[in-house]
């Protein structure tokens, strides 16, 4: 079967190369994949598939190729108009994820376990029955949910837990709200699986395994909205939000005025690490100060050699080649500086 | 303790009002603190001989069954009967999970584990420093090195048991000969004199036995669907491979209004949980499945067991077939045999025998071999500890690859048999117990079925229904406030 869902990710204008989505999906955080994630605007897809199979992604990007949905020029892929038709039409039949950054936000596969426990928990004591045969078997689910129950009176979480989910489903498309809850478990109600309600709506498997994923974190971000009894355990599940930790320390250094000269030797790390952690950084703050690692001198000489029209194509040997010694990573900070205003612009 | 006081625990603990055979007579050596052996049939409520006990004595009881669903469908059993203090330590927890299990051990009544689990030196260590009341080994015919099922994780069993300082001792199977009750005793170091014995019968009154046997797979699905459109349900119909369970699924929706769904290892937790449950409610006719997962199904009124694939030993097939009627209701067990059916057992159980090139090799080699994922060189890894030449190895393997062939005729003999196939189990497992053959004891090969006289006809009024609800109701439905 064809992936037409991975079109979504590719242009008619830009060639992309195909190991940045994968990378992307799967939050593997370099400077290369994020820098490029930036310049495709995948970030907002950090971690949504971390168990993406490598090789089936290849697999399903080279059957595309094939189909001729995508074509393959200097080894990056170009959407075909075959392939945006085939887009086109594959939205008009099929979900989307609607809100990618929530799977940065959250950690899904636990809150997912979480929320099942919740639900048929909460059910079985409006009930009060404690006979049931309990629906996940996640020790870290499990301790979650009797801890923070032990916290909370339960006679206020049911009523307002409900009046919650009611609201929260309210507030979304009524098709999707349904598949989200008929697939929990509750008092005298065991559910259905994937493929019954793949069956049951005639939409496949796919479509109902985002829908439950997207509402499951939208509903997680409306729990922690409304504070209280229930962010406690939602932000048991919480990720923690900026930079990878190394990447922290070296740029809080550089905040403090540090050179990248001392902050090696403070943090006893290779030159070529800090300056990778200072590229990402520059992409993933958004405060960046370009002038802690850019001099007047550095953007002089980079602004007569480069134009923006054409970013995608700027290559580092054009600084050689015009006679300056100027280290990667500021070329490369430079580039990101330069792709933020623009996307600014538009 | 007195014999009212037991019936009054049974009540108090699991609600019910009386013993199933035998479950008494176990339960009552354990607390004179008496080892036992139990050879229960499938279906009589085995596992209540240690839960009961486990209530009544102080410590932790540690029960070590092969199967990963097995495990799961015990632990919960007790969960459901509001028993919290369970463990399944199992390959299915994550490390953190298992660090977390095993820092809190004293914390849980009920720990279930798969044999090899207790051969890692830290899981021994905390066990050790836990008051353990009772060791129960679940499945003990797997000690049986001759026997089909034999695990050689199973034969560390002894040498644990005393590590664990010899704790009082339940060993229970549904199936076993004398010479593997003799197994048993021997391999958990078991004093023969002073050892509970209790074996019951493994006959099964209340399962009518069939079969049919069929010249292609044609005709083997016709009959399938002719008996799924007349068969009183619920119906559990089992498989040698997922890919032929999820196939046949997808038939049984084409050509019938039953509601189905495969079960077996492809499915996540959460899909096991939500079939296992839908069933147990009534909500769906039918499930097709594999071997292992089937006996993870703990339904009181399954109606019918189909065996679509010839299994390889009349062990499996009873205790397959021994999920049909745990309410002690009429229920029938169906074979449904095309020749040729046998090669799929033949291949599964040679695809794990080594033969004599690979044993040579692997004795050559041995240090390359310490770490591996291969099945066979595993295998050859724990039998080496009980076998070290070339030539007993191979010796070891070849009896193996015989006794797989024979059980395998044993099974074919008991399609073709004119004998009566109640009489033929019970002489096979040497079984004392003399049938009084009848029209509604078992079916000659091919013969017709007498359903109707055993009230087994399909009632289209139980049809079951599946839909999808609005969010709204389901929400009312599931929260009482």
């Amino acid at each position: 079967m064809v992936e037409l869902r991975l079109l979504d990710f590719f242009s008619i204008d830009q060639p992309r190369r195909q190991a940045v989505l994968r990378q992307i999906l799967k939050n593997k955080v370099t400077s290369s994949s994020i820098y490029w994630g930036l310049r495709y605007n995948y970030l907002s897809y950090l971690n949504v598939f971390p168990e993406l199979d490598e090789k089936n992604y290849d697999r399903a990007i080279a059957q595309l190729i094939e189909e001729n949905y995508l074509s393959k020029k200097d080894n990056k892929l170009l959407l075909t108009i075959k392939g945006q038709h085939a887009l086109d039409e594959f939205k008009q039949q099929h979900y989307f994820i609607d809100k990618p950054q929530l799977f940065n936000k959250y950690d899904l596969k636990l809150w997912k376990e979480i929320l099942r426990l919740m639900i048929q928990v909460l059910s079985e004591l409006s009930f009060e029955n404690r006979r049931y045969y309990v629906v996940s078997q996640n020790l870290k689910a499990q301790f979650y949910i009797k801890k923070w129950l032990y916290q909370e009176k339960k006679k206020v979480l049911i009523p307002q837990f409900k009046e919650y989910l009611l609201d929260f489903l309210e507030s979304q498309p009524k098709d999707k709200s349904d598949i989200f809850m008929n697939s929990f478990v509750g008092h005298g109600l065991p559910g259905y699986t994937i493929e019954q309600l793949s069956e049951f709506t005639g939409l496949a498997t796919a479509d109902i395994q985002i829908v439950i994923a997207d509402l499951s974190l939208k509903f997680a971000d409306y729990l922690n909205q409304k504070g209280g009894n229930f962010s406690k355990i939602v932000n048991l599940v919480a990720r923690s939000q900026g930079l990878p930790t190394s990447v922290e320390e070296t740029y809080t250094l550089l905040q403090k005025g540090f050179t990248v000269e001392k902050i090696k030797q403070i943090r006893r790390l290779k030159e070529s690490t800090i300056q990778e952690h200072l590229i990402i950084a520059s992409i993933l703050s958004h405060n960046f100060d370009y002038h802690q690692v850019l001099t007047s001198e550095d953007y002089r000489i980079l602004q007569n050699i480069y134009s923006d029209d054409d970013l995608d194509d700027w290559k580092y040997q054009d600084l050689e080649l015009s006679g300056h010694q100027m280290p990667f990573y500021k070329f490369r900070i430079y580039q990101v500086q330069r792709s933020k205003l623009n996307n600014d612009r538009t | 303790m007195i014999e009212h006081d037991l019936k009054f625990y049974l009540k108090k603990y699991f609600g019910y009002s009386s013993f199933k055979e035998g479950q008494e007579e176990v339960i009552k050596a354990l607390i004179d603190q008496k080892d036992a052996v139990a050879i229960l049939p499938t279906g009589t409520g085995k596992s209540m001989c240690y839960q009961l006990t486990g209530k009544l004595l102080d410590g932790t009881v540690i029960i070590v069954s092969p199967l990963l669903s097995l495990i799961q469908d015990q632990v919960e059993q007790l969960r459901f009967q509001g028993e919290r203090r369970v463990l399944a330590l199992t390959s299915n927890l994550t490390y953190s999970e298992k660090n977390y299990a095993l820092q809190n051990l004293h914390t849980y009544k009920y720990i279930y584990l798969a044999p090899e689990m207790l051969q890692n030196n830290e899981v021994l260590a905390r066990l050790q420093q836990q008051k353990i009341s009772l060791f129960v080994v679940d499945e003990a015919h797997c000690i049986s090195q001759w026997g089909p099922d034999f695990r050689p994780d199973y034969l560390e069993l002894g040498k644990i048991r005393e590590k664990l300082g010899n704790p009082l001792t339940l060993a229970l199977t549904a199936t076993a000969s004398q010479q593997t009750i003799n197994a048993i005793m021997s391999g958990l170091e078991l004093d023969q004199s002073a050892t509970k014995v209790v074996r019951k019968s493994v006959d099964r009154e209340n399962i009518f036995l069939s079969a049919f046997k069929f010249n292609n797979e044609q005709d083997k699905l016709e009959k399938l669907f002719d008996l799924l459109n007349t068969i009183k349900g619920p119906g559990l119909i089992y498989f040698s491979s997922k890919k032929k369970a999820n196939e046949i699924t997808e038939k049984i929706k084409a050509k019938t209004s039953l509601k189905v769904a495969a079960y077996h290892a492809d499915l996540d937790m959460n899909d096991r949980f939500i079939i296992q449950h839908q069933f147990l409610d009534n909500k769906l006719d039918l499930i097709c499945a594999t071997s292992a997962f089937g006996m993870g199904i703990n339904k009181e009124n399954i109606r019918y067991v189909i065996h679509y694939h010839l299994p390889g030993e009349l062990e499996s097939y009873i205790q397959e077939i021994g999920r049909a009627g745990r309410d002690g209701k009429q229920s029938i067990a169906i074979l449904l045999y095309q020749k040729g059916d046998e090669g799929i057992q033949q291949q599964l159980s040679l695809n794990n025998i080594p033969d004599n090139q690979m044993i040579d090799y692997y004795i050559n080699n041995k240090q390359q071999f310490a770490e591996t994922d291969n099945e066979s060189i595993q295998l050859l890894n724990k039998i080496s500890n009980l076998y070290s030449s070339k030539e007993e190895l191979q010796s070891f393997f070849l009896q193996r690859k015989r006794q797989k062939f024979n059980s395998l005729q044993q099974m074919l003999q008991y399609v073709d048999t004119n004998k009566c196939r109640r009489q033929y189990i019970l002489d096979y497992f040497e079984d004392n117990k003399k049938i009084d053959h009848h029209e509604l004891c078992c079916q000659k090969l091919n013969d017709d079925l007498p359903l109707k006289e055993l009230g087994l006809i399909f009632d289209e009024n139980e049809q079951k229904s599946l839909k999808i609800e609005e969010f709204y109701k389901i929400i009312d439905e599931i929260f009482r406030t």
